[in-house]
């Protein structure tokens, strides 16, 4: 009995903690609109959504990756990687769509190689994707040597076009949050990841093969940030080695604001979504309102500091509070 | 302690290696001012490697130290210009470093927040205070005293190489020697078992925090010291160079083990690649590619003969379950 209701407060908790999501979304947009004239403008809102369905989809890599108990740093420079190899590749002469096929090509192997190294050598993924981030990044810098490769035209509608003056971004962001949550929720790989995520031995014990879908893991969090790249290339028109700087940060805060935990164990697809659309929002209209790209870090550090304070104090459990948290 | 001292062996020996390779290339590499120079480029990332280790090593992490790095070799720089005895700007350097540090200490101890998501929190706010009170402007013209400090050496030995051998000797005698110092790799090993033997773990905890803080300020200060100007993206990226130096060096990054002259070599390692790249004549843009590949060999070559040596069944602790302990 106590574990039923152990577990519907767990739930509630869940619940609740997607509601404070979207007052907090509401509040920010509200006051955000106070100071600055036409932020609430449907095509200005709209429009914000475009880099944001970039961050939305690397996000939702990494929240994946996060319940597993894991962590991605190297997403920013799979992002740089794969934007290069289809400059690359288009300068070769290489047909756009072929190239950018190559593009989410090699975002999988990245990805895939992070998993396989964590998986197989069994060394800690912030470790593996610390030393990839640099590996990834500089692949990407010597490849290139510091040049950035032109996109053909054919190729715009994927960054700046969109459905009924929706952006493709947030409409892939959307078809990705669906597939990822149905993944999650309704298959048994999705439940065998909550099993990893809640305890990799008890896991293994069950039959799960837990080094196949950590790789799996990772090679889809690559896959996603190779597919964020290639929409943003078709929108920025261009593709340079130090696309995604800073990526794994802006990543790593939606997803935990979004409900993740490093401990493993916790996801929240929706959540990962509002999340997103508060960081997004919230940094279009400190923009508007003239605040220097730095500065509004300020805020968004805050709020990552506040928002994971605010759920430690609603979780009941208190030996979890006190026994766990501390230690890393 | 034996698995630490064969890290170091390895590591020395892979250093030494790389010198009389880069030596054989070009005799120039081992001429006095040419390791002089690796000295001290490596000097403040070793200082900063070693306060990351400690937190490291009390099963922490803080990503803030770039951030920390920016503010403190601002603060160093600005108040230099102003005309005041050399020793105000590196107080008020190393006081700034220690209160940030501070402030993370208590985030992590006070809040209950993983130190990756409380850091990475500050790392934001820290930058962009920085930001927003320079103006996003340059320091320049940071006069000879603070210079003194970056490029100044006493009887032919550079001060900032000094600096960090006393540092270093310090953190090794204080972690080997003293209560504290036991603490903190009990509290790394586990924390749960060290409340329980009544340690006074959220006190203990805070300790390396403000260390880490204080000695990123003294980091900052070379800094300014040695480049003569601070620019406000300072340390973009320091956190990692910082955090591979530890990992290189042989330091769980889960805390409870490790060695302090790991971290030194792993620093020097770190940092000396830049050089050794243009020795054998690799065009510079491929520095940061090699800097991922050393840090991936290492930690692969540590964790296979870790898991080997536990199959043997010869080493005893800190071995338990490396993939993942909360």
């Amino acid at each position: 009995m106590k574990r039923v209701i152990a577990t519907a407060k767990k739930q509630i908790a869940g619940a609740l903690s997607n509601w404070i999501l979207l007052c907090v979304l509401i509040a920010s947009t509200l006051i955000v609109s106070l100071f600055v004239p036409y932020y609430l403008a449907p095509k200005n809102l709209l429009d914000a959504t475009r880099s944001g369905g970039e961050l939305g989809l690397i996000g939702l890599g990494m929240a994946t990756v996060m319940l597993i108990g894991g962590i991605d740093l190297s997403v920013g420079s799979i992002f740089a990687l794969s934007a290069i190899i289809m400059g690359i590749f288009i300068k070769l002469g290489v047909n756009a769509y072929i190239s950018a096929v190559l593009c989410v090509v090699t975002g999988l192997l990245a990805g895939t190689a992070n998993g396989l190294i964590i998986s197989r050598l069994k060394i800690p993924p912030i470790i593996v994707t610390l030393a990839t981030m640099a590996a990834y990044r500089g692949i990407a810098i010597g490849l290139s040597k510091g040049v950035s490769y032109p996109v053909p035209q054919s190729f715009y509608f994927i960054g700046q076009g969109g459905i009924f003056g929706i952006p493709t971004q947030l409409i892939m962001l959307v078809g990705v949050a669906v597939i990822v949550s149905t993944l999650l929720r309704r298959t048994t790989f999705g439940l065998s990841l909550f099993a990893i995520g809640n305890s990799e031995e008890a896991a293994r014990y069950s039959a799960i093969r837990a080094s196949l879908a950590k790789t799996t893991v990772y090679a889809v969090s690559g896959f996603l940030s190779a597919i964020a790249s290639l929409v943003y290339v078709a929108r920025v028109v261009s593709a340079k080695a130090d696309f995604g700087t800073g990526y794994e940060l802006d990543a790593i805060t939606i997803a935990v604001l979004g409900g993740a935990a490093l401990a493993g164990g916790k996801a929240n697809v929706t959540g990962t979504v509002i999340a997103m659309l508060i960081i997004v929002l919230l940094r279009r209209g400190l923009t508007m309102g003239f605040v220097q790209t730095e500065v509004q870090s300020i805020f968004i550090g805050l709020i990552l500091i506040i928002s994971v304070a605010l759920k430690g104090s609603l979780r009941s459990d208190r030996v979890a509070r006190h026994g766990k948290n501390v230690s890393a | 302690m034996h698995n630490e001292r064969r890290i170091v062996l390895s590591l020395s020996l892979f250093i030494i290696a790389l010198f009389v390779a880069a030596s054989i290339k070009d005799r120039s590499f081992l001429s006095l001012k040419n390791l002089l120079d690796i000295a001290v480029n490596s000097s403040y990332v070793a200082i900063a490697a070693l306060g990351m280790f400690v937190v490291i090593l009390s099963g922490q992490i803080d990503v803030s130290v770039g951030a920390i790095l920016a503010v403190t070799s601002t603060v160093a720089g600005a108040l230099s210009k102003q005309g005041l005895p050399v020793f105000v700007p590196i107080l008020a350097a190393l006081a700034t470093g220690s209160a940030l540090g501070m402030l993370n200490g208590s985030i992590v101890v006070g809040l209950g927040i993983h130190s990756i998501v409380a850091t990475l929190g500050t790392l934001s706010i820290y930058r962009g205070l920085l930001i927003y009170f320079t103006h996003g402007g340059w320091i320049i013209g940071i006069p000879d005293s603070l210079q003194f400090l970056g490029r100044g050496s006493i009887g032919g030995f550079p001060i900032a190489v000094v600096f960090t051998l006393v540092i270093f000797l310090l953190i090794a005698w204080v972690l080997r020697y003293t209560r504290l110092g036991r603490d903190i790799y009990a509290l790394g090993s586990n924390s749960e078992s060290a409340r329980l033997a009544g340690i006074r773990v959220r006190r203990v905890q805070l300790i390396p925090f403000l260390l880490n803080g204080a000695l990123v300020g003294l980091a900052g200060v070379i800094f300014a010291g040695r480049f003569g100007t601070v620019q406000p993206n300072t340390g973009q990226g320091f956190e990692l160079i910082v955090i591979a130096a530890v990992v290189v060096g042989g330091a769980n990054i889960f805390g409870g083990s490790g060695a302090s002259a790991g971290t030194v070599l792993g620093a020097l390692l770190v940092s000396v690649m830049g050089t050794l790249l243009i020795f054998f004549s690799v065009n510079a843009f491929w520095e940061e590619a090699v800097q991922g590949g050393i840090i991936l060999f290492s930690v692969a070559y540590y964790t296979i003969r870790q898991n080997r040596t536990v199959v043997r069944g010869i080493t005893t602790s800190a071995t338990s379950d490396s993939s993942r302990r909360e």
